[in-house]
């Protein structure tokens, strides 16, 4: 097969890679001057383009919700001068259906403690100075702890341990002596009560023991379940 | 990522001003709701909305006449350094960033602020965007070398 860099550093960095091909990738990457700067200036524009995400802002989740509870009326037209008040009205149509009829079909939402934890591993958590905090782990695989930090995760106290690979991927533990909510479509593991399940676009494994409360955090399945192992917490 | 702010975030990519973007995503649910009275109903919300306001936004485009499309540029010119100051870079200012992304070719612009922004994955942009998966790697891919070489050439240029 030819080789090429950019197509090869682009489907490593979307992911796509098994556990093996990234091996094998991440290997390479050590040899191939080309494939290393391919992967390194892609992965550095992927943090630039992330460092752009904003939430919605509250005057328009507000006014969302304000026109919610306005009558229905007829679809506007668009050139019409008052175009806007009538957008207005429809809009809070469109809205209560969205809300009424179409949400059943769309998945719940998560619970926050997770989607905030997913959000974290997406964007990195913060570091923080805490000489006598200790990982659990100095290595997950191909992992190096990076750093610790405390925190709050949907109001519950947590610990956050970033782990990061050569190739920049990211792997979070985190900690809370409070049991973290259950996943909305949640797998179940052993040993009970554990779960796995997909939150935005992340994978997590969360594990429940008397006093503490783990989640392993990671893009994978394979990645998520290999903390899991190497933190003794799963088989 | 809850949908109004991925919903959003791709509106922002998609309009020049917040107000405008605003009225995007407002368009965007307008859009939804007569499609859901034409009995269309989706698998997923996500990828349905992200569909009707990307759709939503490119008619705003050809109405407006104001913005000159660049269509995909499949002649890019990769950054000549090798090394990446990525620290330098990660200190870079918001607004160079979101200048160097609307700079970008649309396509390489939308499928940028799907993945990278909105966390669709690449198979899930091709079908929002009908193009093959392939070629959405292609262009995040191009995209993103290009947002480094463009603001590697904002901070050579910094006095």
């Amino acid at each position: 097969m030819r080789h090429d860099p950019e197509r090869a550093a682009a489907t490593y960095l979307a992911g796509e890679l098994d556990r093996r091909g990234r091996t094998r990738f991440e290997r390479h990457l050590l040899d191939c001057e080309d494939c290393w700067r391919e992967t390194n200036t892609a992965r550095t524009g992927r943090m630039l383009a992330e460092s752009l995400r904003e939430t919605a802002p509250a005057s328009l989740r507000e006014r969302i919700r304000a026109v919610a509870t306005l009558p229905a009326a007829p679809q506007p037209r668009r050139t019409s001068p008052l175009w806007w008040p009538y957008t207005l009205v429809a809009a809070a149509v469109a809205v209560l259906v969205l809300i009424v009829v179409l949400v059943p079909d769309a998945p719940q939402p998560q619970p926050v403690a997770l989607t905030e934890a997913a959000n974290l591993y997406r964007t990195g958590a913060p570091q923080q100075d805490l000489p006598d905090e200790q990982p659990p782990v100095r290595q997950i695989d191909d992992y190096q702890w990076h750093g610790s930090a405390h925190g709050e995760l949907g109001g519950l106290p947590a610990t956050i341990h970033t782990y990061t690979a050569p190739s920049g991927a990211r792997l979070l533990v985190i900690t809370s002596p409070e049991r973290f909510p259950r996943a909305v479509d949640a797998h179940e593991i052993a040993p009970a009560p554990s779960w796995t399940a997909e939150v935005d676009g992340t994978v997590m494994l969360c594990v429940d023991q008397p006093g503490i409360s783990w989640l392993a955090i990671a893009a994978t399945d394979s990645d998520a379940l290999t903390a899991g192992r190497a933190l003794g917490l799963v088989t | 990522m809850p949908v109004a702010d991925l919903v959003h975030n791709l509106a922002r990519r998609l309009t020049d001003r917040r107000a405008d973007a605003e009225d995007l995503v407002q368009e965007t649910y307008l859009r939804a709701w007569a499609a859901w009275t034409d009995g269309r109903r989706p698998d997923r919300v996500a990828p349905w909305l992200a569909t009707i306001c990307l759709n939503a936004g490119r008619d705003r485009l050809r109405r407006t006449a104001t913005h000159a499309e660049t269509g995909w540029d499949e002649t890019f010119d990769p950054p000549g350094p090798a090394d990446v100051e990525a620290e330098a870079l990660g200190r870079v200012d918001r607004a160079v960033i979101d200048a160097a992304l609307r700079r970008l070719p649309d396509e390489q612009r939308i499928a940028i602020t799907l993945m990278d922004l909105c966390g669709f994955t690449a198979a899930e942009v091709a079908t929002i965007t009908g193009a093959p998966r392939g070629t959405v790697l292609a262009r995040v891919h191009r995209g993103r070398k290009r947002l480094v070489g463009s603001i590697r050439e904002v901070n050579r240029r910094a006095p």
